[in-house]
């Protein structure tokens, strides 16, 4: 409730002020050095955008740019806005398309297959792809079909149906089209890849907001909220935002702890639980 | 009321956990088993990552037979020789299992190799256990008594070098067998994420011939530390122990492992061999049809680097 509050107030300044750069641009450093993929989009577009789209630009903010997953985390609702400034105000909003897509950390992923052996299930092949994203969110105006050709949007990367996992493979095949059906399929399932159509609605005739969910099994790490502007089938524009999800508190602690210095992590858990069973053996003492 | 795991990276009913814990620890008490067999799959049911899942049920298991021991103990009914000769080769067990268990995951097999291994342990001794328990029930109704322990019987096992005195236990016998059976469970514990009762406790009451009243507190002995051996490793070597996830189930955990305690004190030996067994064999039939049941979709997508 509180997290809606201060969108909504965070919204209606955008509304007044329209302007959000500075805070992308205090963001994008410290994201910087978690991942290298998607950091190399976002320093371009955020120096070029507002240029090469010839007088329309778009600017976009987030509610929140850091996201801090505390014991009570059961997914947030990320609220993405921005404003399309249009060179003059005759220019139809029909004609204007706007495409926001959220990437999550790049991760390593294996594939397996299984094939019935002897009546039991057995992994029989399988294939790897080295860097896939681990959320991958695409909220539009209207289907992607209708806004643009596939050539368009497979270019920029937009869209699970052309999202490709091939670009940091060893071998020159590219992943078989059923592995990379499996990998949309298992990440739809658990709510790490989503397709939004008609998400993005207009507030007036330049003003764009989206409600993005992110479910409690969100990867931590960093994220690009990149949206697109298209007219006419083409990309008109673009900007990039980072986000961050980290874990905070007392996860964050138990967090680092068992990744920096398992050993010990493992032998306090071990004692810790001695304790609790000899708490236990104590109070329940039979007579 | 929701709560997040730091390490299995999902939200989750913190009461829901806490009732599995509980009903775990109850029959974990009642059958001086650690119930990893129970827990690993119910929590893999329930959402858990199963690696998450069997690094963390160790872990619960050091707790609810740390309690589970002190009771035993307290009515002298642990045989702390045999627990030692048990744990030595439980040791060694448990190291070479974490090997294999690499090896197999590696090579994308563990979870085949580990539902295999359960629903054969799980069958051929819930049958074994059940035929035999049938037996001594019918025959106590019959008004006949049935030997729990035939101390005439000279099989194989008393012809074995190293012979051991076990005083507690009132038996003579070779440490071969139990060192073993000990190895097996370790090896069995660091694969399968279980303490390894449900293997330990047949075997010490039908392989070894050891008194029923001091063969859980022993077996409850040998799983602490075997248990605590391999949370470590999980810990050390996969970073798949949460011990927010750890502490919720054990809070129930212990607490259901001292009503069993006393509720199996009520109970008859053959009874409570009878409800294991049949325990047992419907875990066996479950995890068997997964097996053979065609999956929902033939492919699976884990995160991580390859082979």
């Amino acid at each position: 409730m509180i997290r809606g509050a201060i969108a909504a107030v965070s919204f209606a300044w955008c509304a007044l002020a329209a302007i959000a750069t500075t805070a992308a641009a205090q963001d994008a450093a410290p994201a910087a050095t978690e991942t290298g993929t998607e950091t190399e989009a976002a320093a371009d577009t955020d120096a070029v955008a507002q240029e090469q789209t010839g007088g329309e630009a778009v600017v976009l903010d987030l509610s929140e740019k850091l996201i801090a997953i505390t014991s009570n985390f059961t997914g947030a609702r990320l609220l993405l806005f921005g404003n399309v400034e249009a060179p003059d105000t005759v220019t139809p909003a029909l004609q204007r398309d706007v495409v926001a897509v959220v990437r999550g950390p790049y991760e390593p992923l294996i594939i397996r297959h299984k094939q019935r052996m002897g009546g039991v299930w057995v992994n029989t092949d399988a294939e790897e792809v080295p860097a896939a994203p681990g959320f991958y969110h695409v909220s539009s105006t209207r289907p992607l079909a209708d806004i643009a050709a596939p050539e368009v949007f497979a270019e920029a990367q937009i869209g699970l149906a052309v999202l490709d996992f091939d670009a940091e493979r060893d071998s020159a095949i590219p992943l078989p089209a059923d592995y990379k059906q499996a990998v949309l399929r298992a990440k739809t399932r658990e709510e790490l890849y989503a397709e939004a159509p008609g998400a993005i609605t207009f507030v007036g005739a330049s003003l764009f907001r989206a409600e993005i969910a992110l479910p409690a099994n969100v990867p931590v790490g960093s994220y690009i909220a990149t949206v697109y502007l298209l007219r006419d089938g083409a990309i008109a524009g673009q900007r990039s935002i980072n986000l961050i999800i980290n874990k905070s508190g007392l996860d964050r602690f138990l967090y680092n702890f068992a990744q920096k210095t398992p050993f010990f992590y493992g032998v306090a858990a071990v004692l810790m639980a001695l304790l609790a069973g000899w708490i236990a053996g104590t109070v329940f003492r039979e007579r | 009321m929701q709560i997040y795991l730091p390490i299995a990276e999902i939200s989750i009913n913190a009461f829901v956990l806490l009732g599995l814990g509980g009903a775990v620890g109850f029959l974990s008490g009642l059958f001086g088993v650690g119930g990893g067999f129970l827990m690993t799959p119910l929590l893999i049911f329930t959402g858990i990552p199963p690696a998450v899942a069997v690094g963390t049920e160790a872990v619960q298991i050091v707790a609810t037979s740390m309690s589970g021991v002190m009771a035993h103990w307290r009515r002298n009914a642990v045989d702390l020789k045999m627990a030692g000769v048990l744990l030595a080769g439980g040791a060694a067990g448990s190291a070479a299992g974490v090997l294999v268990f690499r090896a197999l995951r590696s090579e994308g097999q563990i979870d085949l190799f580990i539902s295999l291994a359960y629903v054969l342990f799980l069958g051929v001794i819930g049958a074994l256990m059940m035929t035999e328990s049938v037996r001594a029930i019918r025959a106590a109704r019959a008004g006949r008594t049935v030997a729990a322990k035939r101390p005439g019987t000279h099989g194989w096992i008393h012809g074995l070098p190293l012979k051991m005195r076990f005083r507690r236990s009132r038996l003579y016998i070779s440490a071969i067998p139990p060192l073993l059976i000990g190895a097996v469970v370790g090896v069995l514990a660091a694969i399968m994420g279980v303490g390894g009762g449900f293997i330990m406790v047949p075997a010490m009451i039908y392989l070894l011939r050891m008194p029923t009243n001091v063969v859980v507190g022993t077996s409850l002995f040998q799983i602490l530390f075997v248990t605590a051996l391999a949370a470590i490793m999980h810990a050390t070597l996969n970073q798949t122990v949460d011990v927010v996830l750890a502490m919720l189930l054990l809070a129930g955990g212990v607490i259901g492992a001292q009503f069993g305690v006393r509720v199996g004190h009520r109970l008859r030996g053959e009874q409570l061999r009878a409800l294991l067994a049949l325990l047992v064999l419907a875990v066996c039939a479950r995890l068997a049809w997964g097996l053979v049941a065609t999956p929902d979709d033939l492919f699976s997508v884990t995160i991580g680097a390859g082979a």
